[in-house]
């Protein structure tokens, strides 16, 4: 359906890209963690800037099934065995250049 | 490293372990290996803790670290091993357990039959909504790329789940349809 009325390409202003960890931008200030899931916008631009794209509808349904599965996975419960070993990270090795070896 | 505790960085990572764990079981599809990614990307994280800006996004960057460690591992394999079928095989019997979400056990085995790179871009941008430039950065690669990687990897679900475009998830996709949370259409 709407494969057919593609539009031209967005007119978003492409954003600078910044290397993880290494933000040299003027402003240096942290850019906002997506959580939320604005999919519509989203798809909307891989229909757009991509090429030919799966319905909204049919995206929309596998949008929903991946989430589900991921949801779930997200929501295992948590062995501590990773709490444990951050403890132990901490106190063997703290902040490296921060502070000096602890005895 | 600026002005965050060592005891907020600590909060951040442990934190991030569950969605850690999801990336890297969606990733390799084996809950015990994702457990070892997830363990030696913490271990990385906290030698390079320097390297990690604060006031960025800390899950970008150990997702970063994450899938780094997993390519790495692969290449090595593959130099190692030839990667033989049964291997995916293997990898398809995801949390036997969840018998409950039964109804998701295709679209799993689905997602398993992408391309890595494939499922990546999808997981990042379709489930951790992570944008496609945070997506880019992950990967390492160019948005464009991250693009194309999503819009391929739905094209070839629907493939491969034998869902149509247009068919508006009628009888033909009854068996689909019922994959939706438990709607029925």
């Amino acid at each position: 359906m709407a494969d057919k009325s593609r539009k031209s390409p967005s007119q978003r202003v492409p954003e600078a890209r910044q290397p993880i960890g290494g933000d040299t931008s003027a402003t240096g200030q942290t850019r906002k963690m997506a959580t939320d899931y604005s999919d519509r916008d989203r798809e909307d631009n891989v229909r757009r800037e991509s090429g030919p794209a799966l319905s909204r509808s049919l995206q929309g349904h596998l949008g929903r099934q991946l989430r589900a599965v991921y949801t779930e996975l997200i929501h295992e419960p948590m062995p501590d065995k990773f709490a444990k070993l951050l403890e132990e990270l901490a106190t063997s090795k703290p902040q490296k250049a921060e502070k000096p070896e602890q005895e | 490293m600026q002005n965050s505790s060592s005891s907020d960085i600590q909060a951040g990572l442990i934190g991030a372990v569950p969605n850690m764990r999801a990336f890297a079981i969606s990733l390799c599809g084996d809950v015990d290996r994702a457990d070892d990614l997830v363990q030696e990307t913490l271990v990385k994280a906290w030698k390079n803790i320097d390297s990690f800006e604060a006031g960025t996004n800390l899950k970008a960057w150990l997702f970063t670290i994450l899938r780094n460690t997993y390519f790495s591992e692969i290449r090595k394999r593959r130099r190692e091993v030839s990667v033989d079928d049964g291997a995916i095989e293997q990898r398809l019997s995801v949390h036997p357990q969840q018998q409950g979400a039964a109804d998701l056990t295709d679209f799993k085995k689905a997602l398993l039959q992408l391309s890595d790179d494939q499922r990546e871009a999808l997981i990042l941008v379709g489930a951790e909504g992570f944008s496609y430039e945070e997506a880019a950065e992950i990967s390492g690669c160019a948005i464009g790329t991250v693009k194309s990687r999503v819009n391929r990897a739905r094209v070839r679900l629907s493939e491969i789940l034998g869902v149509e475009d247009g068919s508006e998830f009628g009888p033909d996709a009854k068996h689909a349809a019922a994959l939706v949370s438990g709607t029925r259409v």
